[in-house]
């Protein structure tokens, strides 16, 4: 049950995109068209989701215990940076069907920051996002759980977004507002209508 | 040998940049840790600030368990040394248990307090919460100051401000005795300091465990100087304001000198509230006291703490009966009647009042004076001075008869005078027989005028007192019959009294029907105490006393009902509903064992 | 090869107008929808960029000519990373409170596609004063765009403007604000309709350049 909760409060309620910005630069660069946009989120989610739980493990069993947690920004990010590399290489060599949906994609995410946003979420401020007390650790099903729900919101944010604005290529609008100010303010519009699952976790 | 640059380079880059963030973490740590202690223990920072982050980081989660905090009020004990100590404590507020935080530094000067929980009511108890309570022992307050209760308390929180008072006190005490270099006065030094403030250069013997067992004293000390007694002191609980706290008590002093004089008072131990027990402590108040004789005392109470006053009064005068009744040297002329004051208050065993009745009854040859005996309004019997001739021989001895018509007790009037248990017998029965004769042993029952005795009985045309054909009841003035034209009786009316708050009599008529029910109920004297009007309307929700819904519920009741005690007090005003609801229980009792039980 | 050199005062107005990161770039939109809740975390977060983009600058500059091009975003990984550290670091330490605010955004300066994009675009290619000069220009650049919206949603969204807990106006009255404009949602909207305004402004003062 609390596993449900923490899953649906990190795709709904506390959305990656719409309520924590992060992943913002991807979100509004490359959901243009829907078939780019899912092959997006779903290189997210296994880079998210794989990459959280390497952070966990190093975290908690290395960086801890030896007192060196401060390192953990340049650990993840390298972390993060080395993880990408590989998946890229191992995809190039063993699927490449695979890599061509989706490995023009995985350099980008190096750079997003909800890679590194949820890495750091779950562990340095783990106590803030799982309300625990302090010195308790998460425990792996809270973490994993949490970082699938995150990049989950990701790619069903993301998809929507793209469906609208194919649509609304459709249409004629005003030069000025051409881009990016109307892709800010579908994602206002979505950001108002995602304020309404806060009441229900 | 371009893969070695490249890993050399790479293994240098990370190399240098690992160091600058060792560096970087190397002078920001300490802050940062320190910053972190800070805001754990904020408000330990806050009631002692010469705290260090770094120098006192381990006493400061350190509860020191190694000292006997039972009955401190203390929970938590945290010591730094050189700069001073933490005391975690909890007392009873008034509606929640309140925890606060209190420093001291090694000067027993006081650093601060802190209030950490509080769930009083808002407006009264909740101020304890507020700045301004906690700002004021920031500076300027001492340990011996608080011990004393010099501090502000709060007003209209007299339970809160007095738990805090207690429980402030024994924390400053466990402090100076413990660390501040006081050596704790035990109890007896205290006694034998102050008693030899009322007695100096006296010698003190507890002769407790010698003396008849009474409540008038716990203690008590015969003073010598020299082989010869000097006096006694009595040391002596008394009860203090109620709504205080219902165990509120004053521990005091007072001493007696053979004279028969008063040579001080001194207050020893006190859980009333501070400011209401302020003068009591002065040697103004003890002044009072000093060469009044024990037969007239006159001390004076302090405005607004009258309550204290009466309480602290009437334990006093329980010390006089009890002295004059064993210690007392009789004066070299001591009148006829102060004689008969003291020995009818020896018999009584409580300080009395006498009514001099004596020309409202027939004469007799045996007795010279007939008094009605009271206590602070109660009435406890009759006292007869009798000079009686029984076969020529003349006997001297005061009988005092209580309202059921039984010998209390008999004092010789002349203290060498020794008689036999049948001569006594004798003279008690003599006394009985014009007792009875006479249908004494009541008070005199004040009648009412017809327009009160129809708030309890509307119907009546008019009214017959019938009390004098009933036994008398201390809680009943009177007892009427409710009569139509005809005289027929419709039913009776009680005319008696409940007690209120504050010492306060509140005067209720109440009728019944002959069918047993109840009729209507008034309230002639509304409890004089303000505070219940005050009180009523706050716990009844805008209901002024005495015109409240809660009176409604005992008219027209069936008594039986009533007295199974279907109806119950009010919470916050327990004192003046508990007091009229056992009034009327009372009533109610004797109206089945007089009227319905004697075949009316 | 005959180049124009930019001078100094081009490369700094360049990032501060011409090549705004907020408005004309889109670069770092995270922390810019993010920390302008208030005009003081705004501040605060320009700060710290406007530290770690000099100093970046400066030190891959410096080293530029040292890094081998196969390992160099590693390199420039690593450098951010540790100055982004010591930031944190020093933040946590001497604003605690900022640092509080900023919260996960802090270390996610990392990522901020301004800081390696200047690192790869300029400060690989150039000498170390005019890299830190670029690097000043873009961070003040930045800076000034997320403070502009901050100071659109705290002084609408909370109707007064307050800076170090100290300095406060007060400009709309209570009850009259709008509240949404401080929620997460409210971010979009005053950024759209910043940005469109400015693109408005753009493109009419084009038009007329074009007709001139």
């Amino acid at each position: 049950m609390e596993l449900i909760a923490i899953a649906f409060g990190a795709i709904f309620v506390n959305n990656v995109v719409l309520k924590q910005f992060y992943g913002l630069c991807p979100f509004l660069g490359v959901s243009t068209k829907k078939s780019s946009a899912l092959s997006m989120g779903m290189a997210v989610t296994f880079v998210i989701t794989l990459s959280t739980m390497i952070a966990y493990a190093i975290y908690f069993t290395v960086l801890i215990p030896n007192e060196i947690e401060y390192l953990s920004t340049i650990v993840f990010i390298l972390v993060i940076a080395s993880f990408v590399q590989i998946v890229e290489m191992f995809l190039k060599k063993f699927s490449p069907p695979i890599y061509s949906a989706l490995g023009v994609y995985l350099p980008l995410i190096t750079t997003n920051c909800a890679v590194l946003g949820v890495a750091i979420d779950t562990t340095v401020n783990s106590g803030r996002i799982f309300n625990l007390a302090e010195g308790v650790i998460p425990s792996f099903g809270q973490v994993t759980i949490y970082a699938l729900g995150i990049s989950i919101g990701y790619a069903l944010v993301i998809f929507l977004f793209s469906a609208i604005r194919e649509e609304m290529d459709a249409y004629p609008i005003k030069r000025n507002w051409q881009g990016i100010p109307i892709a800010l303010m579908t994602a206002f519009i979505m950001a108002m209508i995602f304020i309404g699952f806060g009441g229900v976790v | 040998m371009k893969t070695l640059k490249l890993v050399g380079m790479l293994t240098l880059i990370v190399v240098s940049f690992s160091l600058l963030v060792w560096v970087a973490n190397d002078v920001t740590a300490p802050i940062i840790a320190e910053r972190k202690i800070i805001e754990a223990n904020a408000a330990k920072f806050d009631v002692l600030p010469s705290l260090d982050a770094t120098a006192d980081a381990d006493a400061l989660d350190k509860n020191v368990t190694t000292y006997d905090l039972s009955g401190t009020s203390i929970t938590e004990l945290y010591v730094f040394e050189g700069k001073g100590y933490i005391y975690k404590a909890e007392f009873g507020g008034f509606a929640s248990t309140i925890v606060y935080l209190v420093g001291v530094d090694t000067n027993n000067n006081v650093t601060g307090l802190k209030i950490l929980e509080q769930n009083d009511s808002p407006g009264y108890g909740a101020a304890i919460g507020e700045a301004w309570f906690s700002e004021q022992f920031s500076t300027g307050k001492t340990a011996e100051g608080l011990q004393d209760g010099e501090f502000d308390g709060i007003s209209g929180a007299s339970a809160t401000t007095g738990g805090f008072t207690g429980s402030i006190n024994k924390v400053m005490s466990f402090h100076l005795t413990t660390f501040g270099g006081v050596v704790a006065e035990t109890f007896e030094e205290k006694l034998a300091r102050l008693s030899g403030e009322l007695f100096p250069d006296a010698v003190f013997t507890d002769v407790t465990a010698d003396n008849e067992a009474s409540n008038a004293f716990e203690i008590l000390f015969e003073a010598k100087i020299a082989d010869d007694v000097v006096g006694y002191v009595y040391y002596i609980e008394a009860g203090g304001a109620n709504y205080a706290a219902p165990t509120t008590h004053n521990h005091f002093l007072i001493g007696i000198n053979k004279d028969g004089e008063f040579t001080g008072f001194s207050m020893i131990e006190t859980t009333d509230t501070s400011g209401i027990i302020d003068y009591y402590k002065t040697t103004d108040f003890s002044d009072e006291f000093v060469g009044d004789s024990i037969d007239d005392l006159s001390i004076d109470a302090d405005g607004g703490a009258t309550e204290t006053f009466n309480k602290i009064e009437t334990a006093v005068k329980n010390a006089i009966v009890y002295h004059s009744a064993n210690f007392s040297v009789i004066t070299e002329g001591e009148t006829e009647e102060q004689k008969f004051a003291r020995l009818t208050t020896n018999i009584f065993g409580v300080y009395t009042d006498l009514e001099d009745i004596t020309r409202d009854n027939p004469a007799s040859h045996d007795i010279d004076k007939i008094a009605n005996i009271t206590n602070d309004g109660t009435y406890l019997g009759v006292s007869y001075f009798v000079e009686a001739k029984i076969n020529d021989v003349v006997y001297k001895l005061v009988v005092g008869i209580n309202p059921a018509g039984e010998v209390v007790g008999t004092q010789y009037i002349y203290e060498e005078d020794v008689y036999t248990e049948a001569e006594i017998t004798a003279i008690t029965d003599l006394v009985l027989v014009y007792h009875t004769a006479n249908g004494l042993g009541r008070p005199v029952a004040p009648v009412l005028d017809d327009a009160d005795l129809l708030l309890a009985f509307a119907g009546a045309d008019h009214f017959v007192s019938i009390y004098d054909t009933l036994t008398y009841n201390s809680t009943i003035y009177n007892v009427y019959e409710a009569q139509d034209a005809t005289d027929a009786v419709l039913g009776y009316v009680y005319h008696f009294k409940a007690s209120g708050r504050s010492q306060s009599h509140i005067e209720i008529v109440y009728g019944f029907n002959i069918l047993g029910s109840s009729v209507t109920i008034g309230v002639l004297t509304g409890d004089t105490e303000s505070w219940d009007d005050a009180a009523f309307d706050f716990y009844t929700g805008g209901e002024t006393w005495p015109n409240t819904t809660w009176l409604d519920n005992w008219e027209n009741q069936v008594i039986d009902d009533i007295d199974d005690s279907q109806i119950d007090t009010v919470a916050g005003v327990t004192d003046t509903t508990g007091g009229v609801k056992a009034a009327i229980e009372e009533v109610i009792d004797f109206h089945k064992a007089e009227i319905i039980g004697g075949g009316s | 090869m005959a180049k124009h050199e930019k001078s100094l005062g081009e490369i700094f107005s360049n990032g501060i107008l011409k090549q705004n990161p907020t408005f004309v770039q889109f670069l770092g939109m995270c922390p810019t929808l993010a920390v302008t809740k208030t005009v003081e975390s705004a501040l605060g977060m320009g700060a710290g960029v406007i530290f770690v983009l000099v100093m970046s600058n400066l030190v891959i500059s410096l080293i530029r000519k040292y890094v081998p091009r196969e390992v160099r975003i590693p390199i420039y990984i690593v450098v951010i990373a540790s100055l982004v550290t010591v930031l944190e670091m020093f933040m946590n330490a001497f604003v605690p409170d900022l640092a509080a605010q900023l919260g996960t955004f802090l270390a996610l300066i990392v990522v901020n596609c301004l800081i390696l994009g200047r690192a790869e675009a300029f400060a690989s290619k150039n000498g170390p004063v005019k890299s830190m000069v670029d690097g000043l220009g873009m961070a003040l650049g930045f800076t000034g765009g997320i403070t502009l919206i901050a100071l659109f949603r705290e002084a609408l969204g909370k109707g007064s403007i307050t800076v170090w807990g100290e300095l406060s106006f007060q400009l709309i009255p209570d009850n009259f604000q709008i509240s949404i404009l401080v929620e997460s949602a409210g971010a979009f909207l005053v950024f759209a309709i910043l940005v469109a305004t400015i693109n408005k402004i753009r493109f009419n003062r084009e038009e007329r350049n074009e007709v001139a």
